[in-house]
């Protein structure tokens, strides 16, 4: 099954059916290579979203940079006394100059003190003098606090899988780089002029590789369905532009390789050329490919398509690929290949969602939503909010007509799986193998302790997995 | 070991040397500080991945009694500073990669040491010894401006052999030796994924030491 639910980017008003579902042959990517089903088109009327909706924004980028490189000031080194309403100005720099303090900072507000200790000693050691000192009330170590970045694209707050994945503190360590580079195999991406493709507007900051074209074997892998764009929106949306909505590794690039059709239909042999040219691919002597997404799948287990991946992983390569959407076990090809990070979907309580396959090789959860609840209270239908075009004027040969979708299904779980391991690439983890564990081992249990067939690992924890692991926490 | 923080426990000891002879009994007591390299040996494959090969630097403060020719008894206390990055390694055969995350371990110890100094050979005196103590550990990781620490304490234990001599009231001294201190860590971080729980290592250090005699 797979849901949407269509926020024109800028129409002031939309007024197609409500919630209108039907079969929909332009979205047959889970039919194809999922399994049976029927998928649904579910718009939604007069619940557009605007710039101009009530919503204000404070530009953020500026504290975002800030939280990234750590403070200029060595605020930790420093502490805070509160003296006794009674010590006057005097009598209290007398104590700091006995404390060791080298210097002391008067608050305007009374006579609370920042104070630096002297060469040699530690805050901690400062405290410890101060608060033998009767003139004292209190004395504790000066703590570091730093500006959260939360980008000020005007769909953001819609956007409530980034929140449940804990995306703002992910930022702050890390945003992904152009030279770490994701590829989604997929029916393409909206990422060029050419013909009567246009590039999806909020791709403006977006870099992309050059791409390729399985079935035209040329380098033009426009999207003609919807599905590539919105995974593409997932990873690297261009971010913290003002409007629109975010992306998990924004700042990663991203190669368009067209290896579905415009129903969403495609073969083995087409994936596994698809991930050849991936790998081989080289941009000034090196590739900078360091993820395949593939938010696709069959029953047929295949060799040809095994092979390639096998290359791909031990070229350095992190394979991700959707468990399915038939609530069946086992999980699908490629997804339950040893070497492949399988990833099953949850809904905003962080249940697993009904069409979620799983299994013995199901690896790790991502929110892929339920467009049927609303478990956040946002009037809206809990599906991964994204850019993509509109599939109905796809199907009739337009490309332009671009929107911000709600779409549900393990395709929309696997791209957040993707996007992290580019930022963990990027962070200096550089063994898809090293990488998929440190997913695993700092993954948010909700299913049985340990590894579980409904959930894997449980739920990806960003933050937690870029933190890496201390010396012994 | 920060340059501050040896340059502060040098001062104290220099001057802790300089005014103990005056109230020690005799000579038999002594005042010496050290320095030198401190390695985590013990877990080698923790030391790399956090530390990447750069060896510790540690400085100490002690306090011994010479007890006739040949037994020495002892106090020590002693701090090591290492600064390395957050990491992490799928499991124990795993390559380590470093995140980038600046780490700062550091470790200070508190031993009781009995000697056994041997007759002189020509100019100096060679020795072994024993020490046992505590060993508290801090660590500090700042990750993007946040910071997170843990700490704990746990027994250490060291066997040493040196070479000393002395002139005058001055005491100068090489000592090699080894440090174990298990159990200390194991529990998460790094040393979980290579299962190794011991902060001791090989150590080098140079000794200055102030006596009467």
């Amino acid at each position: 099954m797979e849901g949407l639910v269509a926020l024109p980017a800028r129409a002031a008003s939309y007024t197609r059916s409500l919630m209108r579902a039907r079969p929909l042959l332009t979205l047959g990517l889970s039919l194809a290579l999922c399994g049976p089903g029927l998928s649904q088109v579910i718009r939604l009327a007069g619940r557009a979203v605007r710039a101009d909706d009530g919503v204000r924004v404070i530009d953020s980028s500026g504290l975002a940079a800030v939280g990234a490189r750590g403070p200029r000031t060595d605020y930790a080194s420093r502490v805070i006394v509160q003296f006794k309403d009674a010590v006057d100005t005097a009598a209290a720099e007398r104590c700091v100059g006995l404390a060791l303090g080298a210097r002391a900072t008067r608050s305007a507000f009374g006579g609370r003190y920042v104070v630096e200790p002297i060469a040699g000693l530690d805050a901690l050691g400062l405290v410890s003098r101060f608060r033998s000192m009767p003139e004292v009330e209190y004395a504790e170590p000066d703590g570091v606090v730093h500006a959260h970045f939360a980008p000020n694209d005007n769909l953001y707050n819609l956007q409530w899988h980034l929140k449940t994945i804990g995306a703002e503190r992910m930022w702050d360590i890390q945003k992904g780089d152009p030279s770490v580079a994701v590829a989604v195999l997929d029916t393409g991406v909206a990422y060029e002029d050419f013909g009567p493709y246009r590039k999806a507007p909020d791709f403006g900051g977006t870099v992309f590789l050059p791409g390729y074209n399985v079935f035209t074997h040329d380098a033009h892998a426009n999207d003609d369905n919807f599905h590539g764009t919105h995974v593409a929106s997932i990873i690297a949306e261009a971010t913290n532009n003002g409007s629109g909505a975010s992306g998990i590794a924004y700042q990663s690039a991203i190669m368009p390789v067209k290896v579905l059709d415009s129903e969403g239909f495609g073969s083995n042999s087409g994936i596994a050329e698809g991930v050849d040219y991936a790998v081989n691919f080289r941009q000034g002597g090196v590739n900078p490919v360091r993820v395949i997404n593939l938010s696709l799948g069959g029953t047929t287990r295949s060799q040809a398509l095994q092979s390639a991946i096998d290359r791909a992983v031990l070229a350095g390569i992190t394979v991700v690929a959707s468990a399915g959407n038939d609530n069946t076990s086992p999980v699908d090809f490629p997804a339950g290949f040893s070497n492949v990070i399988a990833v099953g979907s949850v809904d905003g309580r962080k249940v697993k969602a009904p069409y979620s396959s799983f299994g013995a090789d199901l690896d790790l959860m991502a929110p892929g939503g339920d467009n049927r609840r609303d478990d956040n209270g946002d009037g809206r239908p809990d599906g991964v909010l994204q850019q993509t075009f509109d599939p109905d004027s796809a199907a009739r040969g337009r490309y332009d007509n671009f929107a911000y979708y709600f779409v549900v299904g393990t395709s929309q779980a696997a791209p957040q799986v993707s996007a992290l391991a580019a930022l963990l690439a990027k962070q200096g983890v550089r063994d898809p193998k090293a990488i998929q564990a440190l997913m695993e081992k700092t993954a948010e249990e909700i299913g049985a302790a340990g590894r579980d067939d409904q959930f894997g690992w449980g739920l990806i924890r960003p933050a937690e997995a870029l933190k890496g692991l201390g010396l012994s926490k | 070991m920060s340059r501050r923080g040896s340059g502060f426990i040098a001062a104290v000891g220099l001057a802790a040397g300089l005014a103990v002879p005056i109230e020690a009994q005799a000579g038999d007591f002594a005042v010496t500080f050290d320095g030198g390299l401190r390695t985590m040996s013990n877990s080698p494959d923790t030391e790399k991945a956090i530390f990447d090969g750069k060896r510790g630097f540690g400085a100490g403060l002690g306090l011994s009694y010479d007890r006739g020719k040949h037994w020495r008894f002892g106090v020590e206390a002693l701090r090591i500073r290492r600064h390395g990055e957050r990491a992490f390694a799928a499991d124990r055969t795993s390559e380590a990669f470093r995140l980038g995350h600046p780490l700062t371990f550091t470790m200070t110890e508190g031993l009781a040491s009995v000697a056994f100094r041997f007759d002189r050979i020509g100019p100096v005196s060679p020795y072994i010894g024993l020490g046992a103590g505590v060993v508290s550990w801090k660590e500090r990781s700042d990750i993007a401006g946040l910071i997170e620490t843990s700490s704990r304490s746990s027994g250490v234990f060291e066997g040493r052999a040196g070479l000393e001599r002395q002139q005058g009231m001055l005491r100068l001294g090489l000592e090699g030796g080894i440090t174990f201190a298990p159990n200390a860590v194991g529990v998460g971080g790094v040393s979980r994924v290579y299962e190794e729980d011991d902060l001791g290592g090989l150590f080098v250090v140079a000794k200055i030491g102030f006596s009467r005699k």
